[in-house]
């Protein structure tokens, strides 16, 4: 499966990727936001973890972006976020991401929900 | 050879030895920089990969330049993990002699490598750490007080809260409130319980503020009968306090001595301010009648913060701000007018109006000359009787009740 993470933070992608090239997906990277929109619709990953603060353009507007795009409709939206709030968590929702995921965060849930959200995804695309 | 030759001559050899020194620190750090930014990523990947269990192994790190950038990785992956990733980090952290480093650090007599030294034992340190934490909770410097004050609680060892809490409220002042109460509160919930068993001892009038404050934060609701008790207080700043907390716990018990505090004239205004407000977050509509009371107080924070609640406290809070809308303050009216908008209710307060609602048809009036004028310039632009009210409104010649056509 590819999956595209999109965060700012260095350390937090290298750890997302480790965990996910050791489950046998293929990993890209984007640094903000703006790169995210760009490689999504570019390589058009099965899933995306995406960070809510970033340069250029935040995890939000991601989301509605590749929402409103057909092309990458179907990518399945993972929010990885330093805010626990429950405005954070409920716009996520609104905006069209999947799941919901708080920093610090454990690299074994998210390998698991990574793997179900892909499973979803391709089911619904399949369906 | 004369005199002023020879000075020439040592004035040039100093200016020369100076710019070598200089052109040799920057060549220095260009190529440190250069190393790091080299070996920076690799020990970042492997930290990564051993830290989600892809190898058992971290980098080797032989030099003191190469175990800096290790501690750094560790340091840093550590802060963004959670569960088993986290505790392999914080195992081989310990392992690798990095906690007991940080611990001398602790006796540094650099102030930032105190503070720096403090921030690692809280990220990754044990119980084996609080003994030296502690000692620090008596450093002559504030900075690395509080930061051994945070590491004790992120840490989580039992019995340390009376220390923390002394520390802390001997900072105040120096360092926010805010900051102290985020220190404790990182202890977690089960501090509650703690501060609470605190509260009922003779403590320092500053620690008993600063302990409700974090009840209040913690939304201790076990806390309430304490936090109650300190609204008899002869100290106003901790009953102003107190009516915070209770207002954030939410507690019903609650508003009716809060409502009482609200009306007395016995407290301070910022009493009774943070009294009232507090009736608006706790949202019992039984101190309706006592808060209208403080409408007509002569003081604006204490009516402001009356007004701002009872809109929040149903259609018997609300009617009574509109009977008195024209005796507040604008800025007053713009308040809650902007509170009542957050909550979703002002486009039903203008239908209501346009409908003939005499009351709110003041209350939208009020709000319009108090500047607030958003609502009604989106709900303008419909064809509707509640748009042509409104555009009518704006224009300051409100028309008399619409009656609604049937569809």
């Amino acid at each position: 499966m590819k999956v595209l993470i999109a965060d700012d933070s260095e350390v937090v992608r290298r750890l997302v990727a480790a965990r996910l090239l050791a489950d046998g997906h293929e990993v890209i990277e984007a640094e903000d936001g703006q790169e995210a929109v760009e490689l999504a619709v570019r390589e058009l990953p099965q899933v995306l973890v995406l960070d809510r603060q970033m340069p250029r353009m935040d995890g939000f507007e991601v989301c509605t972006r590749l929402r409103q795009d057909p092309a990458t409709r179907g990518v399945g939206i993972l929010m990885l976020t330093d805010n626990r709030g429950e405005n954070t968590l409920l716009e996520s929702m609104e905006r069209g991401a999947d799941e919901f995921m708080t920093k610090p965060f454990s690299p074994r849930e998210l390998s698991v929900r990574v793997r179900l959200l892909g499973s979803r995804r391709a089911l619904a695309a399949a369906g | 050879m004369s005199l002023l030759t020879i000075a020439l001559i040592v004035v040039s050899g100093l200016l020369a030895a100076n710019l070598m020194l200089a052109a040799f620190v920057r060549i220095a750090l260009a190529y440190r920089n250069l190393r790091e930014a080299r070996v920076r990523p690799r020990m970042r990947a492997t930290v990564a990969n051993f830290a989600v269990e892809v190898s058992d192994e971290l980098p080797s790190a032989y030099t003191s330049f190469e175990r800096r950038l290790l501690r750094e990785a560790m340091l840093e992956a550590a802060h963004e993990l959670s569960g088993g990733a986290r505790e392999r980090l914080v195992r081989r952290f310990s392992e690798r002699g990095f906690v007991a480093q940080a611990e001398r650090g602790l006796r540094s007599p650099l102030l930032l490598h105190r503070v720096r030294a403090a921030e690692i034992v809280g990220e990754l340190g044990g119980l084996s750490s609080v003994p030296p934490l502690r000692r620090g909770l008596r450093d002559r410097e504030p900075l690395v007080r509080f930061a051994c004050a945070h590491a004790l609680t992120r840490i989580g060892a039992e019995g340390i809260m009376s220390d923390v809490l002394a520390a802390l409220a001997e900072e105040e002042g120096a360092i926010s409130q805010g900051a102290l109460a985020e220190v404790l509160l990182d202890s977690g919930p089960d501090a509650a319980e703690e501060l609470q068993a605190l509260l009922l001892q003779p403590l320092d009038p500053k620690q008993r503020r600063l302990v409700v404050v974090v009840l209040g934060e913690l939304r201790a609701f076990e806390a309430v009968d304490e936090v109650l008790r300190c609204l008899d207080d002869p100290d106003d700043e901790l009953c102003a306090r107190a009516c915070h907390a209770l207002g954030k716990i939410g507690d019903p018990a609650a508003a009716e001595p809060l409502a009482a505090i609200a009306v007395s004239g016995a407290r301070p205004w910022f009493v009774r301010t943070a009294a009232a407000g507090a009736c608006g977050q706790i949202g019992d509509p039984r101190i309706v009648e006592a808060l209208v009371d403080v409408l007509d107080s002569e003081e604006w924070y204490p009516r402001n913060a009356a007004a701002g609640s009872l809109v929040k406290l149903g259609e018997d809070g609300l009617e009574a701000v509109c009977e008195r809308v024209d005796a507040l303050e604008p800025e007053s009216v713009a308040h809650f007018w902007g509170l009542l908008d957050t909550a979703n209710r002002t486009e039903a307060i203008i239908e209501r109006a346009a409908v003939g609602e005499r009351g709110l048809r003041r209350l939208v009036a009020a709000a319009r000359r108090a500047g607030s004028t958003a609502r009604l310039e989106e709900l303008a632009q419909h064809h509707t009787i509640a748009g042509r009210y409104a555009a009518a409104t704006l224009s300051h010649a409100a028309p008399e009740a619409a009656t609604p056509v049937a569809a």
